[in-house]
Order: structure tokens, then C-alpha cells, then sequence
């Protein structure tokens, strides 16, 4: 028997209407709307950095991190087998935050290195300012990179490994090659351009005859970090400018989809650091342009750079698809170096991808992991 | 074009989905237009436009902090100039005091045989 009154069938229909008026549908619509604002704005907050560390030195507003150990780690920097594992120093870029190397759990670098049971050590650059102007490589490498490299040697009773990531390489190259006493057992570089005749299009906007390079230096005494920012996402305009949120209101609709995991990156991208002048001048006149160091020409710390003078195991990571560091920059180091132990891997991805994106826990991080392993 | 479309909660609608409308449009403007772009960036032309832009705004930025400091200097306030070159001798201090640093733990590690550089 039917029991349903008129009254309940009214109220259902009624339901329905409701349901699918315009109404309604607007109201969703303004929320999923709202949605994507919420995830951009609240990207500021998206919690990074989660190892934990304790600073062992400060100089300016570098800060040198010492890493705390997971509770999977065999013990202070040995491996199973009790033997002790070769410290690690991390060398950052200038105009990036550090935090990428630990940017959250499951994209951490630095937690897993330390899951393989090595000490690691992170120099973070800090945030430079109009003081910094008059800052030069010769000064970071000479009083930041290498009283790094003797604190953390001195702490740990053995040689280390530096590993260095894009102009971050490009430091520790120097600073090995420079600094040849025999603190520095291995050399890891990633994404690390090193060769400049084919840099792309960053290679074409600074050349000297179109980039204003010393009218740049002379207003900011610490070039803004929205400076190279914009040069980065002028490489896909489309995909890096609108592009990310037009994907982003697509991918809110996957309830799958990894927010968090996005707002890090979105954070990240968008935190950049400014540039001393001195050093980005520098950067510009001897890297882009002049293209010194794999000439020998490059003269830091009162000495000349000779790339030949590195003799450490080296391990040169390239990214296929990198367009801030292109491949004809970031492979001709094998070429120059004096090592005989010397490796290059090609991992699939972008600039920043390889290494904390979906991948790199099973492609880049295990196989830099086996080359250290190997080497102590 | 249907006017029912399917909402993100997967409900059907009444309403065209403006978000859809968005992305459609997006991804024919960079389906047409991206490669196109990529390759105009890496131009000679485009870097002559970008540095000459730059210049202009490098300018402007430059007549703003002169303008700025100027009327600072005359209202008896401190300048950025200011503050950047107390900045500057502490950095220097600090400098000095690491070099002494240093020497200190030079000078140890050669007596006791033992480096102590942090």
C-alpha cells in the first residue's frame, strides 16, 4: 500500500526543483570558485620544511643546518654494517628558499639522505638585503662555502660530500675547484649549468648589447627575487602564468587531487629571495655573458678557477627537460673536470621537478643514494 | 552546445559551467598560440623589447628612490641609505670578529693539535 501523502509528494518535488534551480548551481559554482582562491591565497601557508634541524653556524643571515635523524637511520651516520657514511653539505641557490630540499613529507631530499645514514648539513643563503650590495662569489665562497665545509669536517672527523644545486653548483664548483686541501671527498651537482654558449633564451635576453645590467645593479642594491621569478615563468608563458590556475580549478574538481602538495610548490615558486648586486652582477658578466669559467678565465678569490682541478668523484645531474638550465649547460662539465670517477644521469623532468617532484623518490633520489653509497 | 552541463559534484545542471567555458578557451589559446610563443621569447627582437622595457621601468624605479630619499633627507628622518650603510658596518664587524675567529682556532689547532672552528 502506498503510504506517501500528498504533502510528501509535494515536499519531494519540491526537493528537486531546489535541487537543480539556477540557484543552487550558482551557489556551487561561487563555492568551487572560492575553492581556488582559498588554495592560492592560503599556499603562504602551507606548512614546509618538516625535518628537523638545529643551526651549528650563522654568518649574516646564512644559517648552516645540521639535520636531525629519522628513527629509521641505523645510527649517527653509519650504515648497517656500522661503517660511517660520508656527511653531506647541501649548497643552495642564492635566489631560491632552501626549504625545497625538505619541502614536506614524501618530497624530502634531506630525509631521505638521511634515511640512507648519512649526516646532512644544509647552508641556507638566508635573505639577502641592500647591505649585501657589495657581497661577491669570491666572498661566498671564500668566507661562507669553505668555513662551512671546515665546520662541518670539523664536527664530523672526516672528509664530505658537497652537493650543489644550480647556482648552487655552480658555488660548490668553484669552491672545490679552488679550495683543492682534501676536505671534499665527493661532488654531487644538480641541474647545475656550467657551460654558457648555449643557455637559452636566458642566454639571449642578457646579452650585453639589449640587458641593462649596470642600470639593474645600480638602482637595487639587491636585485628582487621577482625579477629572475618572471624571467623563469616567461619561459611558458601560458602554462606558468594563467595556465597553473585555469589546471588548478580542473584539478580541485578530483577529490584525489593533492592540495597540499600543490600549495608547497605554488609557495616555493612564488617565495623567491633577492639577488645581491655584486654577485648578480657577477653572475651575469661572467656566466651569461663572458662565459669564463669553462673558458679559465674566471678569477674568484685572487686565483683562477681551472675546472681540470677537480679530482673528486663526481656525480653531474641533468634534467631532460630543463629550461632554466638547459642540457648544453648542465652537461659539459665531464669534459673539464680532472676526476676520473665521474658520472653523468639524465633523469626525466624539469628543473625543479627531478627533485621533489612525483618521481624522484624512485628515480633521482635512489640513484644519487647508490652513487654516494658506493663512494662511502 | 548542451545547456546541461555536469557540475564538479557531478550532479547535472541547468547552468553553463563557466569554468568549463574558461578552460575551453585556454586550452585552444595555448593549443594555437604556446608554441608560437615560446619560440617569439627566444627571439633577438623580443630580448631588444624586454631590455628596453626594462630600462624604462629600471628608470622610473630610480626617479622614485631619489624622489623618496630626497624627501626623507628633508624631513630629518633617516633614509634607506642610511640604515643600508649601518648595515653595512655591522656586516663588517662581523667580518672582523670571524677573521679573529678564525685566527683564534688557527692558532689552537697548531698548540693542541685539534681544530675548533664553529
Amino acid at each position: 500500500m502506498d503510504t506517501t501523502t500528498w504533502r510528501d509528494r509535494v515536499s519531494s518535488a519540491l526537493t528537486t526543483v531546489a535541487h537543480y534551480s539556477p540557484l543552487h548551481q550558482g551557489q556551487l559554482l561561487l563555492e568551487h570558485g572560492l575553492d581556488v582562491l582559498n588554495t592560492v591565497l592560503g599556499a603562504r601557508d602551507a606548512a614546509v620544511g618538516p625535518t628537523p634541524k638545529t643551526v651549528v653556524w650563522k654568518k649574516n643571515k646564512a644559517r648552516l643546518y645540521h639535520y636531525g635523524r629519522t628513527p629509521k637511520t641505523p645510527g649517527p651516520g653509519k650504515t648497517e654494517e656500522g661503517k660511517q657514511k660520508t656527511p653531506i653539505l647541501c649548497i643552495m641557490p642564492l635566489i631560491n628558499r632552501a626549504y625545497i630540499l625538505d619541502l614536506r613529507p614524501g618530497s624530502s631530499f634531506v630525509a631521505y639522505l638521511l634515511s640512507q645514514g648519512h649526516e646532512v648539513y644544509l647552508l641556507d643563503w638566508g635573505n639577502w638585503s641592500d647591505e649585501d650590495r657589495n657581497l661577491d662569489l669570491s666572498s661566498l665562497i671564500s668566507h661562507y662555502i669553505a668555513r662551512a665545509v671546515r665546520i662541518v669536517s670539523s664536527r664530523e672527523g672526516r672528509p664530505l660530500t658537497m652537493l650543489g644545486y644550480c647556482i648552487g653548483g655552480v658555488l660548490a664548483t668553484c669552491a672545490v675547484a679552488l679550495h683543492t686541501e682534501q676536505l671534499i671527498q665527493n661532488l654531487v651537482l644538480l641541474t647545475t649549468p656550467i657551460d654558457f654558449a648555449d643557455a637559452g633564451p636566458f642566454g639571449v635576453w642578457t646579452r650585453p648589447e639589449v640587458f641593462p645590467l649596470e642600470l639593474l645593479t645600480s638602482v637595487f642594491r639587491a636585485v628582487p627575487g621577482a625579477y629572475p621569478d618572471v624571467g623563469s615563468k616567461l619561459l611558458q608563458p601560458l602554462p606558468a602564468g594563467i595556465g597553473q590556475f585555469v589546471r588548478l580549478e580542473e584539478k580541485l574538481r578530483d577529490p584525489k587531487f593533492d592540495v597540499v602538495g600543490w600549495q608547497t610548490m605554488f609557495r616555493w615558486v612564488n617565495d623567491g629571495v633577492a639577488f645581491p648586486s655584486g654577485c648578480y652582477r657577477q653572475w651575469i658578466r661572467e656566466f651569461y655573458q663572458q662565459n669564463n669559467l669553462v673558458k679559465g678565465k674566471l678569477d674568484l678569490c685572487g686565483r683562477k678557477v681551472l675546472l681540470s682541478n677537480i679530482t673528486c668523484p663526481l656525480l653531474n645531474v641533468v634534467a631532460s627537460n630543463d629550461l632554466i638550465a638547459p642540457r648544453p649547460t648542465t652537461n659539459a662539465i665531464l669534459g673539464h673536470v680532472g676526476s676520473t670517477d665521474k658520472d653523468e644521469i639524465i633523469v626525466k623532468g624539469g628543473h625543479v621537478g627531478i627533485v621533489v617532484g612525483k618521481a624522484a623518490s624512485t628515480d633521482l633520489w635512489p640513484k644519487v643514494g647508490a652513487w654516494l653509497s658506493a663512494r662511502g | 552546445m548542451h545547456n546541461t552541463m555536469t557540475t564538479h559534484q557531478g550532479t547535472k545542471s541547468f547552468l553553463p559551467d563557466p569554468f568549463v567555458w574558461v578552460r575551453k578557451v585556454y586550452d585552444t589559446v595555448e593549443q594555437l598560440a604556446g608554441p608560437a610563443l615560446e619560440k617569439l621569447i627566444s627571439t633577438e627582437r623580443f630580448a631588444r623589447l624586454n631590455g628596453k622595457i626594462m630600462e624604462v621601468m629600471l628608470k622610473i624605479q630610480r626617479g622614485n628612490r631619489e624622489t623618496a630619499q630626497k624627501v626623507m633627507e628633508l624631513s630629518n628622518y633617516p633614509t634607506r641609505e642610511d640604515i643600508t650603510r649601518m648595515g653595512e658596518l655591522i656586516l663588517q664587524l662581523e667580518e672582523k670578529i670571524d677573521a679573529l675567529a678564525e685566527q683564534v682556532a688557527t692558532q689552537r689547532k697548531e698548540n693542541h693539535g685539534h681544530d675548533d672552528v664553529a
